[in-house]
């Protein structure tokens, strides 16, 4: 299937046929959810309505986490067989990576301020994500900073791996760091020991959130790879 | 043996190059030093304040020097060809990378473990402690170096790259200032040396140091063609 | 074993750019191949992927001789710049590339009187001129020695004595069975065995 999507212009004919279903099946799915999360699940019964924020908090570091390994996967294919649409997959996907950092970030903020009264604490995991988003803002900038579309790719390929390789090392390293300095309060959220009627919305919007990044992952491929045509057409015509 | 002699030459080369030129030794030093002391400035002169901040606040200042220096590790050799030569000297790209980090750590690392004593005084660190802070901060700027090392080769040659590779080092730095900074407080206030944080900066700098080259000599590649 | 290169179908390209295709040339041991075309039509590109620096969108570069055990190709490359660092003496510098390309014992003393900056020898390379540089640039040519030269407008910043160095240096390469490949908008000093010309290229 890889090497079948490798294809640009297979990956086109198939992308069109199936971004009205991805974009179809998000909508529904966040119609089924928000409602759910929002108002049919229970409130918690220690932090009232104030907890629903987590059923958009926790798809969302979730997807920070998906999105960039999906960046990865897409780095080695782009490094090792030069498949020319796993380059366009990561540079389409980092934006919206951040951009899903960044949610979750604002929301865990959200979320901290009625519980502990301050707009931010350096909670482990907020912290691991607050580096990630770094690592993200890193990539698009690497990105950016070259003419050459190939070298800038095959760079940020590059930056996007070794990015990979110290995510558990910096998670690890905040992890004990955190322990070390004995934080107040800890993150409830999603543990283990969730109850269902928590965790089936949870599900539900989380399953949102991917199909949502799939098809939006899509739009942006798709119009990357027209791009780059455009500019392939305007060259031969620019030499003949 | 004339490998191992080529690596000795670019490792004394580069260290000579960065200590003589362009404000030489002292300038690194001279940047350490004035991040160091605007830590009063910014906490407070309570001795008690400094003691407990102080080699977390050192270590801030110790990333911010690599950080600054990133832009010299490759940028100049590729603009002048130097890379391009060393590149076809036969001398495998990775062993060049690790010899030229080593040679800036030479240049612009050392200097800031030699003054390192002075400015722990003038941040009321207890003297016995001395000792211990200058390994750390060897062992821990060594793993910064080359860390850093992989964002200055992907970054070499671009407009602003200095800016640019100092943005992407910022998240790989996170480890070692979390076990560096750790390490030196309870050499400091505890007089703990050899302990858990210290343990773990070292992995971290032998982690750096076997695995950096690689990626950025990959990096250079690309500036290359 | 004798120097050859051999060029079979290569296309060449520079970013999005298709530079050129279809090159194909062959130059035997004692030859010196002129390399022409306007500006843009890649010569230096060219150099590059015969030493390997720049890899080829299609076809094949042959060279000889290989040795089997290391990857290293039997090419030496001058290119625009002179990778002269200002810190250092002039003989310093070749020294040290003589080390770095594994003939550390290598006459500096002499490379130096041949390319005419013998007296120069413990001066600051922050005093060189642009031609002086050249010649030092040169000088690693002969100190760290291999078949197959590759030179990207190596006359450019010389003098008129400068020329008839290289040209010594070019003949006696030649004649000692070595190649010689040049980017080069004056003809080569010497003369060439053959001009290939990437303008004529599609």
């Amino acid at each position: 299937m890889i090497t079948a999507l490798a294809n640009p212009q297979r990956f086109m004919a198939l992308s069109r046929s199936l971004l009205p279903w991805l974009a179809g099946l998000a909508v529904a799915l966040f119609a089924i959810g928000l409602p759910w999360s929002l108002f049919i699940a229970p409130p918690d019964y220690q932090q009232g309505d104030a907890a629903r924020i987590m059923f958009v908090h926790v798809p969302a570091a979730w997807m920070s986490m998906a999105v960039y390994m999906t960046m990865a996967a897409a780095a080695i294919s782009f490094l090792v067989w030069g498949h020319v649409v796993a380059d366009v997959a990561v540079k389409t996907a980092a934006p919206l990576g951040a951009a899903f950092t960044a949610i979750a970030l604002i929301t865990g903020s959200l979320w901290g301020q009625p519980m502990w009264g301050t707009w931010w604490v350096w909670d482990a995991r907020l912290t691991s994500v607050l580096v990630l988003f770094f690592l993200y803002l890193g990539a698009m900038a690497l990105r950016g900073a070259m003419d050459d579309e190939t070298k800038a790719g095959k760079a940020c390929a590059i930056l996007v791996l070794v990015g990979v390789i110290n995510i558990p090392i910096i998670k690890f390293s905040v992890d004990w760091w955190n322990t070390l300095h004995q934080p107040a309060s800890v993150f409830r959220a999603g543990g283990p020991a969730i109850d269902p009627s928590l965790l089936w919305p949870l599900l539900v919007m989380a399953l949102a959130f991917t199909i949502a990044f799939a098809a939006m992952l899509v739009v942006g491929m798709r119009g990357e790879i027209l791009r780059r045509r455009v500019i392939a057409l305007e060259m031969r015509r620019a030499r003949g | 043996m004339s490998l191992l002699h080529a690596l000795l030459a670019i490792v004394l080369r580069d260290a000579k190059l960065g200590w003589v030129g362009g404000g030489g030794a002292a300038l690194p030093a001279a940047f350490f030093a004035g991040a160091s002391a605007l830590a009063p400035f910014a906490l407070g002169p309570d001795p008690q304040l400094l003691t407990k901040i102080g080699p977390g606040f050192l270590w801030l200042a110790l990333a911010l020097s690599a950080l600054v220096s990133l832009e010299r590790l490759f940028q100049g050799d590729l603009e002048d060809g130097t890379l391009d030569q060393l590149a076809l000297s036969g001398i495998p790209l990775t062993l060049v990378v690790a010899a030229k980090v080593l040679g800036q750590w030479l240049a612009a690392g050392a200097p800031l473990v030699i003054i390192s004593p002075i400015l722990a005084l003038l941040l009321q660190i207890p003297p016995h402690a001395i000792p211990a802070l200058m390994l750390n901060l060897a062992l821990g700027g060594l793993g910064l170096f080359f860390i850093g090392s992989i964002p200055a080769a992907l970054a070499a040659g671009v407009r602003r790259g200095g800016l640019l590779a100092a943005l992407l080092a910022l998240p790989l730095y996170a480890p070692p200032v979390i076990f560096g900074a750790a390490a030196a407080s309870a050499a400091a206030s505890l007089g703990d040396f050899g302990g858990q944080p210290f343990l773990l900066l070292c992995a971290f700098t032998l982690a750096a140091l076997a695995t950096a080259p690689p990626a950025a000599a990959a990096g250079l590649r690309l500036h290359l063609s | 074993m004798t120097a050859s290169v051999s060029l079979k179908d290569v296309s060449l390209q520079r970013g999005n750019r298709l530079l050129f295709e279809g090159l194909s040339f062959d130059a035997k041991e004692g030859e010196a191949v002129e390399l022409r075309g306007a500006n843009g039509s890649g010569k230096s590109s060219l150099l590059r992927a015969i030493v390997g620096l720049l890899p080829i969108a299609s076809g094949a570069i042959t060279l000889s001789p290989r040795s089997v055990d290391d990857d290293r190709l039997p090419t030496a490359y001058l290119g625009h710049l002179d990778a002269v660092k200002n810190g250092e003496t002039v003989s310093a510098q070749l020294q040290f590339w003589a080390t770095v390309s594994g003939t550390p014992g290598a006459n500096i003393a002499e490379a130096l009187d041949r390319l005419g900056i013998g007296g120069l020898a413990n001066l600051p390379s922050s005093m060189l001129s642009a031609g002086q540089k050249r010649r030092l640039a040169l000088a690693r040519l002969l100190v760290a020695p291999q078949p197959i030269w590759l030179l990207d407008e190596p006359a450019a910043p010389l003098d008129a004595n400068g020329r008839d160095v290289l040209a010594g240096l070019i003949a006696s390469h030649r004649r000692a069975g070595g190649i010689v490949i040049a980017a080069i908008h004056d003809p080569l000093p010497g003369g060439a065995s053959q001009t290939v010309d990437l303008s004529a290229l599609p």
